[in-house]
C-alpha cells in the first residue's frame, strides 16, 4: 500500500526494511529511529490514514502492482508482444520524506506520488503506472540501494529522483542504464552531454539567478548586486554564470558572501552586504539560512532586497512570519500553489483533485506549497515522456525510448503549471523564462517575467 | 583599515553568540563534571527547547496554544521534567556501567529528539509568537548595537556561569555534586546519593541547554534544524575551557563565537583583511580546537586527571 509516509510500496522493500534495522549497530540505530519518527509524519500519516478507503483509487495502482510490475514486465516483453503493448510501466521514486531537505522534499514527493496516483485513476496513460518508492532520507547510500533495488529485475523506463546528494550520486549510472532521471536538482552542470538521462522541470539555478539580474537591469540599471551562499557545490553553482552575466547586464558587483547551511546568525554576512552597498542580494541556499538572513537584515540592513532562488522561498516560509518576509523576491519557471488553484487548467484540475482525494488541507501550507506543485511537474514530465514514446511507436518501458519521448516534448506547459517546457537533443534545458514572484502583503505575489535568451554558451555554465 | 564601529559591532555580535552557545555548552560541561558522560545530545536537546515554544505557543500543533510568555515558562519547566524522567528512565540504569555505553544512549536521544521534532512539525522553520521576538537592538558605545536576544543571552550566561560556580564551591548538595564527580563509588561509600545527585545535574543541565536554545530561536524569530548544529561547535567551546570547567565552558563559548564572526567578516571575502577563503569563519572555531588538543589537551581549567597503570 502506498500511504501517505513514503513507506515501501511492496512487502519486500518492508522485509528488507527490518532486517536491515534490526542488523544496524547503534548510531545508525539512532539515525533508523530518527527517520522512522521522522518518515511515520504520524500527523499527516494519522489525518490521512483517514481517508485510507479514498487511497485506494489512486494509491493502489503504485501500491500492490508495484511488486509485480516487474514480473509482468518480464513476462510480457519475453512472450507476448500484446501485452507488452498494454502492461504497466514502471515510474520509480527516491524521495526525501524525512531527512535534511525533507521540509522541501515532503510536498514534493506527494505531488508527484498524488499525481500519478490521479493518472491511473483517470486511465490518463492508457496503461498503469506502477509507482515502486522509497523515502531516501537524503542519505546517498539509501538512494543507491534503492535503486539498485529498483533495477534488480528489470531496470524502469524511468525515476523520480528528488535533490543534488542522489541525482549527482546516480547520474552516470543512469546514464550506463539508459534511464530517465527527473529530479529537483537543477545544476547547470546536469544539462551537459555527460549525464544525458538527466531532466528537470525548472530553470537551472545559474538561470533563476539570471533572471532576477534581468529584472534588476530592467529596473534598477545602477543597483549593486552580491551574490550569497553555501560554501557547496549546490551553494557555488550558479555564482560563476550569474556574476558573468551580471558583468554583461552592467551591473555592479559585491564581492561573495558565505552563509553556511547551518548558520544560526547572519548578522556578520549582513554587515559585509551593507558595508558592500549591496542592493539586490542573490540567495542561492535553503529555507532555513534564508529565515535566518531575512531576520538579521531586518535588523541591520532593511533597505536591502533578498533575491532568492528556489529552495529558499515558498508559502510556508512567508506565512510563517511575513513581516520580514516583505518585499523578498522568489524565482521559478513553473507557478506556485495560489495561482494554480485560481486557474481553470487540467494541472489545477488534478491538483485540486489530488488534495480532495487524499483528504489534504488546501489551508495547510506545509503541503499545499509550490513544492507540490513542483512534484506534480515532475509526474506530467514522466507521464508526456511516456505518452510521446507511446505515440512514436516504442516501448514506454525501454528507458532509451522514453528519453527519446523526452525529447519529443516541445513547447508543453505541462498542463498550465508551468512555463512551456522543450527538450531537444542539443539542448534539455526546459525553458529560459523565470517567473518572477514579490512577496507582498505577507503573500507571494507574481511580479513579471524574465525571457532570457537560450545560449549554446550557458549549457552547462 | 579596520573601522572602529564596524569592529565593534562585530565582537558584539560575536559576543552575543557566544553566549548563547555559552548556555548550551555550560549544560554540556555541568554533565561531563558530574558524570563523565560527554553528552552528544546537546544540540537536540537545545533543539527541544526551541521547538517546545512552538509546541506550546503557537497553533502548529494545540488548537488552543497558550499565550507567548506562560509558553516560554512552560517550555523550560517542562525542560526540567524532562532531565528528572530522562535520568529517572533512562540514566539510572547506567550507573556503574561503562562510560561509552552512556554516550552511546546519549546519540541515540539525539537521534530520537530529532526525529520526533521532525515528526510533529516536519524539518520546517517555525516562527515564534510575535511577543517573543524582538524587531528593535539596543544601541551600545560608538554607534555599536547589539540584538536584543543576543543581549539576553549574555546577561543569563553572566548569571548562570556566576550561579553555578557559588552553587558548586559554596552550597553542600554542589560539594556532594563535586564529590560524586571526582570519585563515584567512594561518593557512594560515604553515603552519598548518586541517582539524586545525577537527576540534578540532568535537571539544571537541561533547563540551561533548552534556554539557550529557546534564545537561539529568538535570535532568529523562530526555530529551526540549524539549532542541532551548536552540538558540534560547543564541543570546540568545551575543550577550549576544559571539559569539566562551566568556567572555562562559557569562557570558550564566548571565543568560539568570536572567532566565528571575526573568521567570517575579516578573513572571507571582500570585506577581508587576508582572503583565506569562503567559509573560513564556520572551519576558524574548529581549527583553533585542533590546535588547543595538540597544545593544551586538559583545555584552559580543565582538571589533568593522571591515572595509574
Amino acid at each position: 500500500m502506498v500511504d501517505d509516509n513514503g513507506a515501501h510500496s511492496s512487502d519486500s522493500y518492508r522485509r528488507r526494511s527490518v532486517l536491515k534495522t534490526l542488523g544496524t549497530a547503534s548510531g545508525a540505530v539512532t539515525l533508523s529511529l530518527a527517520g522512522c519518527l521522522g518518515a511515520e509524519d504520524g500527523g499527516d500519516g494519522g489525518e490521512d490514514g483517514g481517508d485510507g478507503g479514498d487511497g485506494d483509487g489512486g494509491s493502489d495502482g503504485g501500491d500492490s502492482d508495484s511488486g509485480d510490475g516487474g514480473d509482468d514486465m518480464d513476462d510480457d516483453g519475453g512472450s507476448d508482444g500484446d501485452d507488452m503493448d498494454s502492461g504497466p510501466v514502471t515510474v520509480a521514486g527516491i524521495y526525501d520524506l524525512s531527512g535534511a531537505t525533507s521540509d522541501v522534499g515532503r510536498p514534493t514527493a506527494l505531488g508527484s506520488r498524488d499525481a500519478i496516483a490521479y493518472f491511473n485513476e483517470n486511465d490518463t496513460l492508457g496503461r498503469q503506472i506502477d509507482h515502486p518508492n522509497n523515502d531516501y532520507a537524503y542519505e546517498v547510500p539509501q538512494a543507491q540501494q534503492y535503486y539498485e533495488e529498483y533495477t534488480s529485475d528489470s531496470d524502469p523506463p524511468i525515476i523520480i529522483g528528488w535533490g543534488t546528494a542522489d541525482t549527482e550520486a546516480l547520474s552516470s549510472t543512469v546514464a550506463e542504464d539508459e534511464i530517465v532521471y527527473i529530479s529537483a536538482s537543477y545544476s547547470a552542470k546536469l544539462m551537459e552531454e555527460a549525464t544525458p538521462y538527466n531532466f528537470f522541470g525548472n530553470l537551472d539555478y545559474t538561470s533563476q539567478a539570471r533572471a532576477h539580474l534581468k529584472w534588476i537591469a530592467d529596473n534598477d540599471a545602477e543597483a549593486t548586486v552580491g551574490f550569497i551562499f553555501s560554501n557547496t557545490a549546490f551553494g557555488k553553482s550558479p555564482v560563476e554564470g550569474g556574476k558573468q552575466y551580471a558583468e554583461e547586464l552592467g551591473l555592479d558587483l559585491a564581492p561573495d558572501i558565505n552563509l553556511p547551511l547551518t548558520a544560526n546568525s547572519a548578522e556578520t554576512q549582513v554587515r559585509k552586504a551593507r558595508d558592500a552597498g549591496v542592493d539586490y542580494l542573490i540567495h542561492q541556499n535553503t529555507a532555513a539560512p534564508m529565515q535566518v538572513l531575512l531576520s538579521a537584515k531586518q535588523d541591520i540592513y532593511p533597505e536591502m532586497t533578498v533575491c532568492g532562488l528556489t529552495w529558499t522561498v515558498d508559502e510556508l516560509r512567508v506565512q510563517q512570519n511575513p513581516d520580514i518576509w516583505e518585499g523578498t523576491r522568489a524565482v521559478n519557471a513553473f507557478k506556485i500553489f495560489g495561482e494554480v488553484m485560481n486557474e481553470d487548467t487540467r494541472g489545477s484540475e488534478m491538483i485540486q483533485a489530488n488534495i480532495e482525494r487524499e483528504g489534504r488541507s488546501m489551508d495547510d501550507p506545509a503541503v499545499a506549497n509550490l513544492n507540490y506543485v513542483r512534484g506534480g511537474i515532475h509526474a506530467v514530465l514522466a507521464l508526456k515522456g511516456l505518452q510521446n514514446t507511446m505515440d512514436m511507436g516504442m516501448d514506454p518501458t525501454d528507458g532509451a525510448n522514453v528519453r527519446e519521448g523526452m525529447l519529443a516534448i516541445e513547447d508543453d506547459d505541462m498542463w498550465g503549471l508551468s512555463e512551456p517546457f522543450t527538450f531537444t537533443e542539443g539542448d534539455r534545458r526546459p525553458t529560459m523564462t523565470g517567473r518572477l514572484y514579490e512577496v507582498t502583503d505577507g503573500q507571494m505575489q507574481f511580479d513579471a517575467k524574465a525571457e532570457l535568451p537560450r545560449r549554446d554558451d550557458w549549457i552547462g555554465l | 583599515m579596520v573601522d572602529v564601529t564596524t569592529f565593534l559591532d562585530i565582537t558584539v555580535s560575536g559576543i552575543g553568540l557566544g553566549a548563547l552557545y555559552a548556555l548550551i555548552a555550560m549544560g554540556f560541561a555541568l554533565i561531563y563534571k558530574v558524570t563523565g558522560v560527554l553528552n552528544f545530545a546537546q544540540g537536540q536537546i537545545a533543539m527541544i527547547g526551541a521547538y517546545g515554544v512552538v509546541f506550546l505557543g503557537t497553533g502548529a500543533v494545540l488548537s488552543s496554544p497558550l499565550p507567548a510568555f506562560a509558553a516560554l515558562a512552560a517550555t523550560i519547566a517542562l525542560g526540567i521534567v524532562l532531565g528528572i524522567a530522562l535520568e529517572r528512565i533512562v540514566f539510572r540504569q547506567f550507573i556503574g556501567e561503562p562510560v561509552l555505553s552512556v554516550i552511546i544512549v546519549t546519540l541515540a536521544l539525539g537521534g530520537i529528539f530529532s526525529g520526533f521534532i521532525a515528526f510533529l512539525f516536519g524539518r520546517n522553520f517555525r516562527a515564534y509568537p510575535p511577543e517573543l521576538t524582538f524587531g528593535s537592538r539596543i544601541d551600545l558605545v560608538a554607534g555599536a548595537t547589539i540584538q536584543t536576544a543576543f543581549a539576553i543571552a549574555v546577561l543569563l550566561a553572566l548569571v548562570v556561569v556566576a550561579a553555578l560556580m557559588l552553587f558548586f564551591r559554596y552550597t553542600v548538595t554542589g560539594s556532594i555534586l563535586r564529590a560524586a564527580a571526582t570519585d563515584e563509588q567512594a561518593a557512594m561509600v560515604l553515603g552519598v546519593s548518586i541517582e539524586r545527585t545525577i537527576a540534578l545535574a540532568w535537571t539544571i543541565s537541561i533547563a540551561i541547554t533548552a534556554i539557550g536554545g529557546i534564545l537561539l530561536a529568538m535570535s532568529s524569530d523562530g526555530a529551526g534544524f540549524s539549532i542541532e548544529a551548536t552540538g558540534i561547535i560547543i564541543f570546540a567551546a568545551v575543550v577550549f575551557g576544559g571539559l569539566d570547567s562551566i568556567p572555562g565552558a562559557f569562557i570558550g563559548a564566548i571565543v568560539v563565537g568570536l572567532l566565528q564572526e571575526y573568521g567570517s567578516f575579516y578573513f572571507e571575502g571582500g570585506t577581508a583583511i587576508v582572503d583565506v577563503g569562503p567559509g573560513f569563519g564556520e572551519i576558524l572555531p574548529l581549527l583553533f580546537l585542533l590546535v588547543v588538543i595538540v597544545v593544551k589537551p586538559y583545555g584552559l581549567f580543565g582538571t589533568e586527571r593522571i591515572e595509574r597503570l
